[in-house]
């Protein structure tokens, strides 16, 4: 009796002693992130807690970007690609639209299959895009009162329109940061399409395994 | 008990043999992940109790007060100049006494003060030590002022009045408070405004609302353990009143949460002050935003 229930001590004292023996314990950044509502790129309504379970990866841009986003989304396709099946089941990749004005759920969808179709666009109202851009502290500016034509932008996607009128679009500069947010909504970490892959997904699979 | 380890088998002694290295190295292991401090949460207790000192020397203006200090250092004010119309802390440092238990602070001031022949200037060098109790008060023990150098003239960078020290000494203690640093409560006459001042908290999409008090539990679900570095503090008279100032305060914050998540934080935090007619602070509410903390060199890039 007395040996079984040394070994129980013992084997739990070993489980602790490996927990504390991971040193590289992402550190919450406080005051990064939190809840919001917004529409998600198949039209319905979403609550970002509903993810919650969920390592979240979150990236700002817009659709007519013709810069950083389509190289994020890139990346995040790759890095994804590097996730098994398993941990993908356990990863959500948003992609928050700046310009919900031009970027509807359906153009969003159809900008988003072209690099994965489990990625997830974010969209909403102009207070809503505004609200969740200030929580994780991020920036969008409007380059241009007045929008420009379309076809003088080069994009991945065009927007199926209903009518021939000339479509006209604005530009933004926006945050080129990337968000990894673990399974309790605590942001650990601010990447960006620099951060070697490898590394990145090491602190994916980390906060899927806590 | 001694004979029941006698008689207990050798395999049985085996397993308490590795028991007890586990135990060992979990505490090695502990250590690793939590790093232990070498001057825990005492530090903004003693620099508030520095700010206090230099601020008494100042010439008395209005109604600013500092905390009381012991008799036994009045003596040690003696030894300044008097009549110092400006004093500057050029360097501080925190080193291992050579005395046992106590914490050293080397500081470098410059002076300025008016004699009749003129004002003069000195840069003096003093060593300050302080004792941690057991409960965790910091008490000043001894002044050592090392000597006065060579009379020196140096330009004005900055007014450091009286308000300028005062402001210090109580944004220090504050943070000590913060620190879960009781000691510090008479400093900044806490019982007074910490049940009834309002204390609002923005964490991301969190929002904490109500007293001081209650508003500093929840957060500690949050920031639990840790401590709080200052970066900046500006302090303004409001337009309103002119017994009314706002203290702005940027500060840095590393510890760990209720759950042992390490937490990285930085807060500022908009301080409403009132000075009463007796010359204490009656803090009327505070604002709170966690910022962005400075990690990496891309979080502000737009593209």
């Amino acid at each position: 009796m007395l040996k079984k229930i040394v070994a129980y001590i013992l084997y739990t004292f070993i489980s602790i002693n490996m927990a504390y023996a991971d040193t590289d314990v992402l550190p919450i950044l406080s005051g990064v992130g939190g809840n919001f509502n917004a529409v998600d790129s198949d039209g319905n309504m979403v609550e970002f807690n509903s993810y919650f379970g969920n390592v979240v990866v979150i990236a700002f841009g817009y659709t007519n970007c013709a810069d950083i986003c389509p190289f994020t989304l890139g990346y995040l396709k790759k890095l994804y690609a590097q996730l098994n099946e398993e941990e993908q089941e356990h990863v959500k990749i948003l992609f928050v639209t700046v310009d919900p004005e031009y970027d509807t759920p359906a153009h969003l969808n159809d900008f988003l299959n072209y690099f994965n179709k489990d990625f997830i666009g974010i969209s909403g109202t102009k207070e809503q895009t505004d609200h969740i851009v200030s929580i994780y502290q991020a920036q969008y500016n409007e380059l241009s009162r007045e929008g420009m034509p379309t076809h003088n932008i080069r994009r991945i996607n065009t927007k199926l329109l209903e009518n021939d009128e000339e479509e006209k679009a604005k530009l933004f500069s926006h945050s080129v940061s990337i968000y990894l947010v673990d399974k309790e909504g605590f942001t650990r970490s601010i990447e960006f399409t620099g951060t070697p892959k490898d590394k990145f997904v090491e602190k994916i699979q980390q906060l899927i395994k806590e | 008990m001694l004979t029941r380890l006698l008689i207990m088998k050798t395999s049985t002694l085996k397993y308490v043999f590795i028991l007890l290295i586990s135990l060992v190295s979990i505490e090695v292991f502990s250590e690793n992940r939590i790093p232990v401090k070498e001057h825990p949460s005492s530090l903004n207790s003693m620099v508030a109790q520095l700010m206090g000192w230099y601020g008494r020397l100042l010439p008395a203006e209005r109604n600013i007060f500092f905390n009381q200090i012991d008799k036994e250092f009045k003596d040690s004010l003696k030894q300044y100049p008097h009549d110092i119309e400006h004093l500057k802390i050029i360097s501080s440092q925190l080193v291992n006494s050579s005395k046992k238990g106590l914490l050293q602070f080397n500081v470098t001031i410059n002076i300025k003060s008016k004699k009749p022949a003129g004002s003069i200037w000195m840069t003096i060098k003093e060593q300050f030590l302080f004792n941690e109790k057991k409960d965790g008060s910091i008490v000043l023990e001894k002044i050592i002022l090392k000597g006065k150098l060579t009379e020196e003239e140096r330009e004005l960078s900055e007014n450091t009045n009286r308000m300028y020290f005062k402001s210090r000494e109580f944004a220090y203690s504050w943070l000590a408070y913060m620190d879960g640093f009781g000691s510090v409560k008479k400093t900044i006459n806490l019982e007074s405004w910490i049940e009834s001042s309002v204390y609002n908290v923005q964490i991301g999409s969190k929002q904490i609302n109500g007293s001081v008090a209650s508003s500093l539990r929840q957060r500690s679900v949050y920031l639990h353990t840790g401590q709080h570095t200052l970066r900046s503090i500006d302090i303004t008279q409001d337009d309103e009143s002119q017994n009314t100032y706002v203290l702005d305060l940027t500060m840095d914050w590393k510890g760990f949460n209720v759950k042992t998540v390490p937490v990285i934080a930085k807060i500022n935090q908009k301080i409403k002050i009132k000075i009463n007619n007796d010359g204490t602070w009656y803090v009327l509410f505070i604002e709170e935003k966690h910022l962005i903390p400075d990690l990496t060199p891309w979080q502000n890039l737009l593209c």
